[in-house]
C-alpha cells in the first residue's frame, strides 16, 4: 500500500518544499507560487480525465470557468453584487459564503455541467473528441461573454475577494493530489487506463469504456471547478479572457511537458513551467537582476514556452516523467 | 439441448461485398472447433460476430439458446465470451500481471481475486517470471502467450482464438497448440480457434468448420476434412495430405 501511494506522498512533499521556499522570498515570488498552486489544481483536474483516458480535451477550462464565476457570485459582497449585477436573482445576490465553503459548491456546479456535456463529448474518440471539446470551450466562452446579467459580459466582474495565499491554496492542492491518486488507484481508474492502452482489447475484456470515461470526467470536472474558484480568488477580477483558450493551452503545456500520463507528471510539469515562466517574465521585463542588468525583451516568455512545448514533443514525447510516477523505482525493486 | 454458442444464418455485408453469407456455426460445450479457410474467407469477421465487434447484417447469435445478437463486446465478455486478437493488442504500458488483472477487474471482479487469478494464469503459461515486465518490452512470441493468459484469466465459457500461432516458428507453434489443449482441459470451456497452420488445427480440434468466400464449405471431424476432395482442392493443397 505504501508503495502505491508513494507518488502522492512524494508529489505532496515536492509541493510543500517549493511552497516553503517561496514563503522565504519576496511578495512577488509568493504571488507567483500561489498562482502555481492554483494551476496545479487545474492541471491535476484535467489530468484525471486526459491522463487516464488518453482522450485529449481542450474543454476542461469550461469547468474552470464555471467554478470561477460560480465562486465569484457566491463570495462577493452582496452590496457590490447589487451594484454590479442588478439583474441577478435575489437569493443569489444575498448569498455570501467564505472561500472554503464556496469551493466545494463550485466543484459541484462544474460537475453538473460535465454531466450535461458528457453525452456530447464522450461519443467521440481521438481527434474528433479534441475538436468537439474545443467547440464546447468556444461556445461557453461566447455565453460568458454575452450573459450580462450574470457575468457582466466582456466587462467582467470585479471586487472578488482576492484573498488567496500560499497558505490557503496549499490544502486544496494536496486534496486534489489525494483525489487524483485515489481515482487512479481505484478499479474504475484501472479499467480506464487499460482502455487508454487499447480500447478494443479493453472492451473485449468487459470494460464499458464510455462509462469509465464519464466517471473520470465527472471527477475531473469537480477538481477543475474547485481550481476555477481558487483562480477567481487569486485574480480578484474575472473577464471572459481569463478562462479562455489561453488558460487551456497553459494547462496542456504543463501536462505535456511534465508527462501527461502520470500524476507526478502533472505536478512536476506545473512546477517546472511556473518556475520557467517566472524566470522568463523577469527577463522579459529587464532591469536589474542582481549582478547583471538586462534590457527588456518583450515576447520572450511566449516564444520560449512555445519552444519548450515543441522540443518536448520532438525529443521527449512522454514528457519529463515519461508517464512514470515518482517512486516508480521503489515500486519496481521493492518486491 | 442447445449448443453452447451458435450462429443462425449470419450474413455480413460491407457495401456490396459479402463477407459472410448464411453461415451457421455451432460450438458444443467443451468442444474445440477449428475455423479454417483461405485468406479473405471471413474467419475473423465471423469471430468478430461471435465476440460482438461486428453486427451481422442478418441472422442471430445465441449463447445457451439465448439471443445475444445485439449485445456489445463488454456485455458478451461478462457473459463468459473471451477472445484474443490476431495482432495481440496487449496493454503496452502495463505489466504482464496488470494485463491479466484487467480481465477480472474489467468484468467488475475484485482486486484480490484479480491478483490471485493472474498469478495462476501466469504460472499455467509459464510466464510468472515476466509478471513485472511491461508488455511492450516482451518479445513477440511471449506477447502472444500473455494474450492467451489474459483471455484465460476471465475464466471464459467460450474462448475465441484468432490465429494464436501467427508469426511463431514451428516449435513455438507446437507449444502453443499444447497450451491451448491444456487451457481447454483446465477450464472445460468451448474453444473456437482460427489458424493457418493446418497440421496444428487438425491435430488440436474435435471438429473443423471450413469457410470459403464467406460461405460454409464443410463441417466435419479432422479425419473427414483431411480426406475431403473439395476442401483439399480449395484450400489444403498437397502438403496437408502428405
Amino acid at each position: 500500500m505504501t508503495r502505491r501511494i508513494a507518488p502522492g506522498l512524494l508529489c505532496t512533499l515536492l509541493v510543500l518544499a517549493v511552497s516553503g521556499l517561496a514563503l522565504l522570498g519576496p511578495e512577488t515570488t509568493q504571488r507567483t507560487t500561489t498562482q502555481m498552486l492554483v494551476m496545479g489544481v487545474i492541471s491535476l483536474g484535467t489530468y484525471v480525465f486526459v491522463g487516464n483516458s488518453g482522450v485529449l480535451s481542450f474543454g476542461h477550462v469550461v469547468f474552470v470557468a464555471v467554478g470561477a464565476y460560480g465562486t465569484a457570485l457566491m463570495t462577493m459582497e452582496p452590496a457590490l453584487k447589487r451594484a454590479l449585477l442588478p439583474d441577478l436573482p435575489g437569493p443569489l445576490t444575498d448569498l455570501h459564503l467564505g472561500l472554503a465553503a464556496a469551493l466545494p459548491v463550485a466543484g459541484l456546479l462544474a460537475l453538473v455541467v460535465s454531466v450535461v456535456c458528457s453525452p456530447l463529448v464522450l461519443r467521440l474518440d481521438g481527434m474528433a473528441a479534441g475538436i468537439a471539446s474545443l467547440a464546447l470551450l468556444i461556445s461557453v466562452g461566447v455565453v460568458i461573454g454575452n450573459w450580462d446579467q450574470v457575468t457582466r459580459g466582456s466587462q467582467g466582474i470585479v471586487g472578488i475577494p482576492a484573498d488567496l495565499s500560499i497558505g490557503s491554496a496549499l490544502p486544496w492542492l494536496v486534496a486534489a493530489i489525494v483525489v487524483a491518486l485515489a481515482y487512479q488507484l481505484s478499479s474504475s481508474g484501472f479499467r480506464l487506463r487499460a482502455s487508454r492502452e487499447d480500447a478494443v482489447a479493453a472492451a473485449s475484456l468487459g470494460i464499458r469504456v464510455r462509462r469509465e470515461r464519464s466517471i473520470a470526467l465527472v471527477i475531473s470536472a469537480f477538481v477543475c471547478g474547485v481550481g476555477g474558484g481558487m483562480y477567481a480568488h487569486f485574480l480578484g477580477a474575472l473577464t471572459p479572457g481569463d478562462v479562455s483558450l489561453r488558460l487551456t493551452l497553459l494547462t496542456l503545456l504543463m501536462l505535456i511537458v511534465g508527462g501527461i500520463r502520470s500524476l507526478s507528471g502533472a505536478v512536476i510539469g506545473t512546477i517546472f513551467i511556473s518556475v520557467l515562466a517566472e524566470v522568463l517574465r523577469r527577463i522579459e521585463a529587464g532591469g536589474d537582476l542582481g549582478p547583471v542588468t538586462l534590457a527588456p525583451h518583450p515576447g520572450v516568455q511566449q516564444v520560449i514556452l512555445a519552444l519548450t512545448l515543441l522540443l518536448t514533443l520532438l525529443l521527449r514525447p512522454g514528457g519529463i516523467t515519461r508517464g512514470r510516477e515518482l517512486g516508480w523505482k521503489l515500486l519496481r525493486t521493492g518486491t | 439441448m442447445a449448443p453452447l454458442l451458435r450462429t443462425r444464418q449470419v450474413s455480413v455485408r460491407f457495401g456490396g461485398l459479402r463477407a459472410l453469407d448464411d453461415v451457421a456455426l455451432e460450438l458444443g460445450d467443451g468442444e474445440i472447433l477449428g475455423l479454417i479457410g483461405p485468406n479473405g474467407a471471413g474467419k475473423t469477421t465471423l469471430l468478430n460476430v461471435l465476440s460482438g465487434f461486428q453486427r451481422p447484417s442478418t441472422g442471430e447469435v445465441e449463447l445457451d439458446g439465448r439471443r445475444i445478437t445485439g449485445w456489445d463486446p463488454p456485455r458478451r465478455a461478462r457473459a463468459g465470451i473471451s477472445r484474443t486478437f490476431q495482432d495481440v493488442r496487449l496493454f503496452a504500458d502495463m505489466t504482464v500481471q496488470e494485463n491479466c488483472e484487467v480481465a477480472v477487474i474489467g468484468c467488475g471482479g475484485r482486486r484480490t481475486t484479480a491478483r490471485e487469478r493472474a498469478r495462476q494464469a501466469l504460472a499455467t503459461l509459464d510466464l510468472h517470471r515476466s509478471a513485472d515486465v511491461l508488455a511492450k518490452d516482451l518479445p513477440y512470441g511471449v506477447q502472444r502467450r500473455v494474450g492467451l493468459a489474459r483471455a484465460l484469466c476471465a475464466r471464459p465459457r467460450v474462448l475465441l482464438l484468432d490465429e494464436p500461432a501467427a508469426g511463431l516458428n514451428d516449435d513455438e507453434s507446437a507449444a502453443m497448440a499444447e497450451t491451448v489443449r491444456r487451457i481447454h482441459a483446465e477450464l472445460g470451456c468451448g474453444v473456437v480457434v482460427i489458424e493457418h497452420d493446418v497440421r496444428m488445427i487438425l491435430g488440436l480440434c474435435h471438429r473443423v468448420h471450413v469457410l470459403d468466400h464467406g460461405v460454409t464449405l464443410r463441417v466435419g471431424t479432422p479425419d473427414e476434412i483431411r480426406t475431403d476432395p473439395e476442401v483439399v482442392s480449395a484450400y489444403l493443397g498437397e502438403e496437408a495430405i502428405a
